[in-house]
């Protein structure tokens, strides 16, 4: 059940918290914060988070890693101040807040995103839950008719978890939604033959009585079947499997010190800029910063080939640490990825086992954070957290008395076994992959927490690098 | 309604108080309540009473003496039925003596009743006891509030407060369950106004009294101590005030603009910043709407941003040039000299290479009559290349270091798109190619050559060589030329790959069906 909430009218629809989030649009996002030190996001996401506590009680534990975590906690500290006596006696059904900032795991939106609903933003682009796609595909196909004339516009289409194909397909990696589909369609045909076997009365009713139901998903699995289709030539490609294979290399730390052969390639056809970008940040990123001269040679390479008018784009980037220089000390990434288990080598896309699937080897770092502080918890990868920047929360917020021990409608409902729910917060972005991880860490059998998220904003890589992206 | 008329002598000239409930007779020496006496004393302590309280109080009195009557006196009471009553007429009677020693007595016995009844609410007891408590502290002679039980709502925390009794006040506050805001608060915030006036080391003392106790207005202290023209201190104090849109204005109003600016950015609060921004000086303000970037200049290199001025200048000219071509070259030259500043090497050089990439575009502008201005080094390579100005291209990769590679991904490009076939083929062959021969393939296919691509997939390496032939094949099979796929099939050899061989084969047959 996905609950969206707006900021200023913040209206939650559902009374039983479940894996849902909110993307809280937000005029600035991660540039601003990071650029030009503006934190006015993050004021929204504290009053936010404030509004959320007065409607879902005091949330007692408050974690987070990187600077706007830290900021949006002492917001939260001063708010509640300012809040005085006038104590909310509403139980907590929210057990804990994790707030991580983008700069702690910049890598991850880098990398393209292999599950269903995170490829059709990649490759689409999705605005506010909706995505327009070529309309040559969603034509009534009728045989025997002429060539039919192509409609100019493109389709537009609402993603919605209400739509109970696309809330069963949108967290899979793109190599079993096929097999999702056909299944269903399968289904849905012998449903339908089903009306042969109907021979009284009743039978016929019971069976028009399913109809339309059966309809909303036949019309539901055609849409969802051209979009597999276009996204399956797309993903064909040998551009696209080139680019995944150089991701990979990166992450597995293969070629990360000197200049790479396909990033000049993409320069030399002159593939748009935020493809080229997104391979030099993650080699940067998985590198521990590149070395002076590769650096130096891939910036003039920009400049050469897209324009002078990208310098500041490239200091932005630098700025916010995504492509930049060594600095002395070991490069930290190797401990992360061994540590973490940021990539797995077998990975089972049809039956997941774990995170990494929605990468298709790469479980993101930020999920696999969220996925320690349940457990273990955090205090067994100190030593990771020393090496990824930025500081630390850790807060305990007071409840007030009376309500320290009971709990709300969201746990406690059979006792021992409760759920813990966390809200997990987003600053600066969160990518579709990243939610699917999320969801998916929801629904194993060994992790008893619900999660709800919400960010400031939903990213892929092209939006994201986009937003740093300043031309004269 | 008989009018009962008593003489009450004075012994010494008195001032007489009315009150609400009797008068209060002051003299030199003496301080009297006059009042009728209430009917539950009345009934208590009437010499002879048979009421159930006078009783009670006689049965718990022997109780305490250990003596059996007090079993007798129980018995009385209860047969006429009056035990509740009995406890609450010693309730009420407690109400009004002021003698704590009777109170308790009375207390005793309505406690000592009250063990005998089933289901006896006690609240009306404890409720008493805390007034009566309350009302001796208040009684007592260092604070000086006699007053009476029937006045006890009327208790005014402005009272005590007034006397300085800060202490006795927060217990009276406690006492009467008062909310925080409404009482302890108000108290402290009482407390702290008061010292305000008389002491130095202030601040300190009173947040280590206050504290952060919900609910504490500093600003209010600190509005106090300017009233008093103590600046210095209400500064001090505003520093533990919690709510930002309290602390800032104030801030402002004590001229402090620069910590006022502070504790609006600490808060976060967006609209609090532009407000003081706004306040702290017009400058800043003109800034924020970046209506006159002149000053941003100015803030620039009064803080020594050299970086962030050398990219005001680019940004700067670039603005105007659609307006002005001549104002880029100074500006790149300014940006160039700031970047060194900052110690950028990479943006030094790389804004020297633009202002010379410019200089080079219109020269040659003007001479070829092509419009070069504003391409990127790439795209203006590929522009000569395109209009066949070789020898100038080459020109422009020497002065650029354009890498080697580069030069041949855009020659070949260039060729490609120009169906210079032959010069391509003399190019392959003019040295090894640094980008192999992928891209010639892809440039010909590209270009709708397969009989040029042909030549070159004889010189990809051996993994790479399917790689060709079936993108050429998929080329043919996109036109649907059976002649294309033949001529394919027989120049490869047939020992290649059967994957290919397969492709090959299928595709000829359904080309055949049809």
């Amino acid at each position: 059940m996905a609950t969206f909430l707006t900021l200023n009218t913040l209206v939650c629809t559902s009374s039983h918290l479940t894996v849902t989030y909110f993307p809280w649009k937000l005029s600035s996002h991660f540039g601003k914060c990071c650029l030009e030190s503006d934190y006015t996001s993050m004021f929204d996401v504290a009053k936010g988070i404030m509004t959320l506590q007065s409607l879902y009680g005091i949330i007692p534990e408050i974690h987070g890693k990187g600077d706007c975590a830290r900021k949006v906690a002492d917001m939260l500290q001063r708010m509640q101040k300012e809040l005085g006596s006038v104590q909310s006696c509403i139980p907590s059904s929210i057990d804990s807040l994790v707030l991580l900032d983008r700069s702690v795991d910049l890598l991850t939106p880098l990398a393209t995103q292999l599950t269903y609903e995170g490829l059709i933003d990649e490759l689409y682009g999705v605005k506010n839950m909706y995505v327009k796609l070529p309309p040559e595909k969603f034509l009534p196909r009728r045989q025997g008719e002429g060539p039919q004339e192509l409609p100019t516009e493109p389709k537009r289409l609402q993603l919605s978890s209400a739509e109970e194909l696309h809330a069963e397909i949108r967290d899979r990696n793109f190599n079993a939604v096929g097999e999702a589909l056909s299944r269903r369609a399968r289904n849905i045909t012998a449903a339908f033959e089903e009306r042969h076997q109907a021979r009284t009365v009743g039978e016929i009713k019971q069976f028009v009585s399913r109809l339309p139901h059966m309809q909303t998903i036949k019309s539901s699995l055609a849409t969802h079947t051209a979009i597999a289709e276009l996204i399956q030539e797309a993903t064909r490609s040998e551009s696209f499997l080139d680019t995944l294979a150089v991701e990979q290399e990166f992450i597995s730390g293969i070629d990360t010190d000197k200049v790479h052969a396909s990033i000049e390639e993409l320069i030399s056809q002159r593939q748009p800029l935020e493809r080229v970008l997104r391979l030099m940040c993650m080699q940067s990123l998985c590198s521990g910063g590149l070395k002076p001269r590769t650096l130096d040679h891939y910036r003039r390479e920009i400049l050469q080939a897209y324009g002078f008018e990208h310098l500041s784009t490239l200091f932005n980037l630098e700025k916010v640490g995504l492509l930049r220089g060594q600095i002395g000390g070991r490069n930290p990434f190797p401990i992360l990825r061994k540590t973490l288990r940021l990539q797995l080598s077998e990975v089972n896309e049809k039956n997941p086992n774990d995170i990494s699937y929605v990468y298709s080897g790469y479980a993101p770092l930020s999920v696999r954070l969220v996925q320690f502080l349940a457990r273990p918890g955090w205090r067994s990868i100190e030593e990771v957290l020393r090496l990824l920047p930025s500081p630390e929360v850790d807060d305990r917020q007071p409840l007030p008395p009376g309500l320290a021990y009971k709990r709300g409608p969201g746990g406690g409902r059979d006792g021992e076994s409760s759920q813990r729910v966390t809200l997990v917060f987003f600053l600066g972005g969160v990518t579709f992959a990243e939610v699917a991880a999320l969801r998916f860490l929801a629904q194993t059998d060994d992790g008893n927490t619900d999660y709800i998220i919400g960010t400031t904003k939903l990213i892929n890589g092209n939006t994201w690098l986009k937003s740093l992206m300043d031309t004269f | 309604d008989a009018t009962v008329c008593d003489t009450y002598p004075l012994d010494s000239p008195s001032y007489l108080v009315p009150e609400m409930d009797g008068v209060r007779v002051l003299n030199i020496t003496s301080h009297d309540f006059l009042h009728r006496v209430p009917d539950s004393c009345v009934e208590v302590f009437q010499i002879g009473s048979m009421a159930p309280g006078a009783l009670l109080l006689e049965a718990s009195k022997e109780y305490e003496a250990g003596s059996q009557k007090a079993d007798e006196y129980l018995r009385e009471i209860r047969e006429k039925s009056g035990l509740e009553r009995a406890v609450e007429q010693c309730i009420a009677a407690a109400a009004y003596e002021y003698e704590p020693t009777t109170q308790k007595a009375l207390l005793r016995a309505a406690s000592f009743g009250k063990c005998f009844l089933q289901a006896y609410r006690p609240e009306n007891f404890v409720e008493m006891c805390r007034m009566l408590r309350l009302l001796n502290a208040l009684r007592d002679y260092t604070v000086g509030l006699p007053l009476s039980y029937t006045q006890y709502p009327f208790v005014e925390l402005a009272g005590l407060v007034q006397r300085r009794m800060f202490p006795l006040a927060i217990r009276v506050c406690e006492l009467l369950h008062l909310a925080e805001q409404q009482g302890r608060s108000r108290v402290l915030e009482h407390w702290a106004c008061y010292k305000v006036k008389d002491e130095e080391r202030l601040p300190t003392l009173i947040h280590e009294r206050l504290g952060d106790t919900a609910g504490i207005s500093y600003e209010e202290v600190a509005a106090r101590a300017t009233d008093m023209g103590r600046t210095e201190l209400a500064v001090r104090l505003l520093d533990y005030e919690a709510r930002a849109e309290k602390q800032v204005p104030l801030l402002m109003r004590l001229k402090r603009w620069e910590l006022a600016l502070l504790k609006a950015i600490e808060s976060g609060d967006t609209d609090l910043v532009a407000i003081s921004v706004s306040n702290v000086l017009d400058l800043c303000d003109q800034w924020c709407r970046q209506n006159r970037p002149d000053l941003l200049r100015g803030l620039l290199e009064a803080e020594d941003e050299h970086q962030e001025l050398g990219f005001y200048h680019i940004r700067q000219s670039y603005a105007s040039f659609e307006v002005n071509l001549t104002c880029i070259p100074p500006a790149l030259n300014d940006a160039a000299t700031e970047f060194s500043k900052a110690k950028n090497d990479f943006a030094a050089k790389a804004t020297e290479d633009q202002f010379r990439l410019l200089r080079q575009q219109k020269q040659h502008s003007q001479k070829l009559g092509l419009d070069l201005l504003h391409l990127s080094l790439h795209a203006t390579i590929l522009k000569l290349l395109r209009s066949g100005h070789v020898a100038i291209a080459e020109r422009f990769v020497r002065d650029h270091h354009l890498p080697d590679r580069r030069w041949w991904w855009l020659k070949v490009e260039a060729l490609a798109y120009l169906g210079d076939w032959l010069e391509l083929e003399k190019f392959s062959k003019s040295k090894k190619s640094p980008i192999g021969y992928q891209p010639f393939v892809d440039a010909c296919l590209k270009h709708g050559n397969r009989f040029e691509a042909r030549k070159y997939i004889h010189k990809l390496p051996p993994e790479q060589k399917v790689k060709g032939c079936l993108m050429a094949i998929d080329a043919a099979s996109e036109r649907k030329s059976e002649d294309d796929l033949a001529l394919i099939l027989s120049r490869l050899p047939s020992s290649i790959e059967p994957r290919v061989n397969d492709k090959l084969e299928a595709l000829r047959n359904q080309l055949g069906r049809r």
